[in-house]
């Protein structure tokens, strides 16, 4: 199977495992006793809470590779993780503003997994700034790799916050057991693995952006050295 | 309601805008790379 050929395949992969979990979302699981249906906005909020923790793994990950090994691959790991990780983390913000207006009454409160989750979405917004506003590229590549180690500390932080602080949110999981109704459970992680092949196809997606964008600089460069 | 409906209608407005860009991106490169290729491969006939 050549290479299109796969990110097709996980293209369409990745549309049906989204269209199964919004059925699930919508038609199988249980409307909340309180909440009512509003509550439903928890499963998107939940899968795209879990993914950017993800995508920030992996550019810590591939930014220490990066840095003991010096393979571009590494690099461009990182750049895409990091992207990508920020979108989704966009719109933990966004969906986690419109749910806390119904179920706190305010749009936004400056508790420790908001202000942490804003701080983790700068400091990633922070790296993408570094990455594109510098101008030596191999600096770049160096300085962004021990940036994207050190700004990784926020996602342990944000994680932690609601354990180690007083706070408003809830505390989904416990080391003793999940606050969640089973079937509401099953469609959350339903719908976060199609969040997750969503992610692998951006990623595979980006990758490609980058390796197409460093193949045409290449053979510039060579016409350049040439004419 | 209305909450429920503008927050998955933000999300995957999002999402899709996101996609959308990054597919029309591999798109036009695939292209250019296309371009630049059969330019060199002329120019060295």
């Amino acid at each position: 199977m050549k290479r299109g050929q796969k990110l097709t395949a996980l293209r369409y992969i990745a549309i049906s495992s989204i269209l199964i979990s919004l059925y699930m979302i919508f038609f199988l699981a249980p409307t909340d006793r309180y909440l009512g249906i509003v509550q439903k906005i928890f499963y998107i909020h939940f899968a795209s809470a879990i993914i950017p923790y993800l995508a920030f793994l992996i550019v810590f990950l591939a930014s220490a590779f990066y840095l003991v090994k010096k393979e571009i691959f590494f690099d461009r790991l990182a750049l895409a993780s990091a992207e990508i990780g920020l979108m989704v983390d966009t719109v933990l913000l966004v969906t986690g503003t419109i749910f806390s207006k119904p179920t706190w009454g305010v749009w936004w409160v400056w508790e420790p997994r908001l202000t942490t989750s804003l701080i983790m979405w700068l400091l990633y917004f922070g790296y993408l700034m570094l990455r594109s506003l510098s101008e030596d590229r191999l600096k770049a590549k160096n300085l962004a790799a021990v940036y994207g180690i050190v700004a990784f500390v926020s996602v342990p932080i944000s994680f932690m916050s609601i354990r180690w602080w007083r706070s408003v949110h809830p505390i989904l999981i416990t080391p003793n057991k999940i606050n969640l109704d089973p079937s509401m459970w099953l469609v959350a992680l339903s719908t976060l693995a199609a969040f997750a092949l969503l992610f692998a196809y951006l990623l595979n997606l980006k990758m490609e952006i980058l390796l197409l964008e460093e193949e045409i600089a290449e053979i510039k460069e060579e016409m350049g050295d040439t004419q | 309601m209305n909450y429920l409906l503008a927050a998955y209608f933000a999300a995957w407005l999002i999402i899709f805008l996101y996609l959308t860009r990054l597919e029309g991106k591999v798109a036009s490169l695939k292209r250019d790379l296309d371009r630049i290729k059969g330019g060199v491969k002329g120019g060295e006939e």
